[in-house]
Formats: C-alpha cells, structure tokens, sequence
C-alpha cells in the first residue's frame, strides 16, 4: 500500500470514530432528549464527517492504491496532485466540521466566509484527484513486471 | 474469501435490499400516505444504507484485503472481526425497530433500546477502526 493511501485510510478511520461517536450521540439524544438535546447541533458536523472523511477519503485512499499504474515502473502519475486531494479534503472537512458545530453557539460573517472555504477546499480536493486518476482509468496501461525467478 | 468477509457481504446486501425497499416506502408514502410509521422511517432507511450497506460492505472487504496483520494471524483475532459483526448488526437491528416506533410512541423501553442502539454501533466501528489500523501501512515496513 503506497504511503499516500497510508494517510488517506487512516485520516479516514480517525474520521468514521469521530463520526460514529457523534452519531451515537444524536441517536441518543432521540432516547434522552432532556438530557442529550444540545447532541443534536453537531448533525450537520456528523454527516461531512460520515460522508467527506469517512466514505469519499477511504474510496480516494484505496482508489489510489488499486487503480492500475501508468508504466511498469509502477507510477502512478500526477503525484502533486493526489497529495493536494489529501490537505484539501482534510482541511476542507475538519474545517466545515468544526465551524458548522460553532455556528450552532454563534452566527458571525467570519464563520460563514471561512465555511465557504472549507467547502472550495472539498471542490478542490476531488477535482485533483479526478486530475490525479483519470489517465489511471484504463483497460490496460502496464506490461507485467519481469519475474524475479 | 473468508468467512466472516462472506457474512459482512451477504448481511450488506441484506441491508441494501431493505434501506432502499424502505426508502421507496418512505417516498411513495409522501405522495400517496399510507401509514403514519412510514413518515418516520427517513432516518432509518438512511442509516441501513450507509452504515447496514456501504459501512458494512468496507468493513468485509477491508478484513479481507488490506495488508495482513502477521504470518501467523493474517486478519487478527478472528474473534474481534465477529465481536464487530455482532454489535454493528445487533446495533442496526435495535434502530430499525426503536427508531421509527419511538418516533410515533415513545416509550421508556424503547427510549433504552435507542440508547443502547447508539452504544452498540459507536462500540463496533471503533472495534473495527482499532483491528484494521495496525494493517494500514506501507509496503515493506512490517510489523
């Protein structure tokens, strides 16, 4: 598994935690809404977690990995721009995580510019990887490496 | 294929087949109303098909292709891989009954059996994120 998907795939399991726990506290505050009300502000921060940094950052991880390589050297290609989908998606969805929770406390000009950058980041992040993978979606781009016997 | 990928699978599509029949419900009963428990189900039919479908099919697939834990152990303890498919699926199951009933009638119990819902599905994605992470590494640098 190359280092990249490395990241991608552990940035995503760290997300899915996040996520589930968050999650776990909405569906409880259906069973305890006196006592877990206030759980119910981080929806919108639970689904780009589940979503963005769960599901979307796993599929670009091991789609990376997969995907067939370019020559047989085993490049994959366009690394800078697989490496810029890793911050952007990052920043973008910590970012939009973080400030949709605080917008729940807070409305401020501030907080809806920077949530407009988190979600260009999210633009960004899947157009480089689509930059990134599309010439790696082939029928057949590498000849078989030779055999080391 | 190993077994308990083979179950997580076949479990999913399960869960693919019931979160999209429940989501249909879901929409014809918006158009044409039916019942009044298929306008609580939205959120039910959501979570079979992210976590019952497209989680659980991750989950079966990673225990099976990512890099392998040892020689001797090649997907970890087996036993936690079905300690995950036990809670996740007890978990989901829970929901899918307590979620849409509670919504119409909240009752004490059902309010426990939300709770516990929730606790059981936390438990066993952190029990799947903590048995796959030590497999997410680069080629050659062994454990």
């Amino acid at each position: 598994m190359p280092r990249l998907s490395c990241y991608f795939i552990r940035a995503a399991l760290i997300y899915l935690a996040l996520g589930a726990l968050l999650g776990g506290l909405i569906l409880s505050a259906k069973g305890a809404p006196s006592t877990l009300g206030w759980a119910w502000q981080f929806l919108p921060a639970h689904i780009q977690l589940v979503i963005g940094g769960w599901l979307i950052q796993l599929s670009l991880g091991v789609a990376y990995w997969i995907l067939p390589r370019r020559d047989g050297t085993g490049d994959r290609g366009r690394p800078a721009a697989a490496w810029l989908c890793f911050a952007a998606l990052n920043v973008g969805v910590a970012g939009a995580a973080i400030l949709l929770a605080l917008r729940a406390v807070l409305q401020a000009a501030w907080l809806d510019a920077l949530l407009g950058l988190a979600a260009l980041g999210q633009v960004l992040a899947l157009a480089a990887f689509a930059w990134h993978a599309w010439p790696r979606v082939a029928p057949v781009l590498t000849q078989a490496r030779p055999s080391a016997h | 294929m190993p077994t308990v990928t083979r179950t997580f699978i076949k479990t999913a599509l399960v869960y693919a087949f019931s979160g999209t029949l429940l989501s249909a419900l879901w929409l014809i009963n918006l158009a044409r109303p039916l019942h009044p428990l298929l306008a609580a189900v939205q959120p039910t039919a959501i979570h079979l098909i992210v976590i019952g479908w497209l989680t659980q099919l991750i989950v079966g697939v990673a225990l099976w292709m990512f890099p392998v834990w040892s020689k001797e152990q090649p997907r970890g303890p087996e036993w936690l891989s079905w300690a995950c498919y036990g809670t996740l699926n007890t978990g989901l199951l829970l929901r899918a009954l307590a979620e849409p009933i509670s919504a119409l009638w909240a009752t004490p119990l059902l309010r426990w059996l939300l709770i516990g819902s929730a606790g059981l599905q936390v438990a066993a994605l952190w029990l799947f994120a903590a048995l796959v992470w030590p497999r997410v590494r680069a080629k050659g640098s062994g454990r």
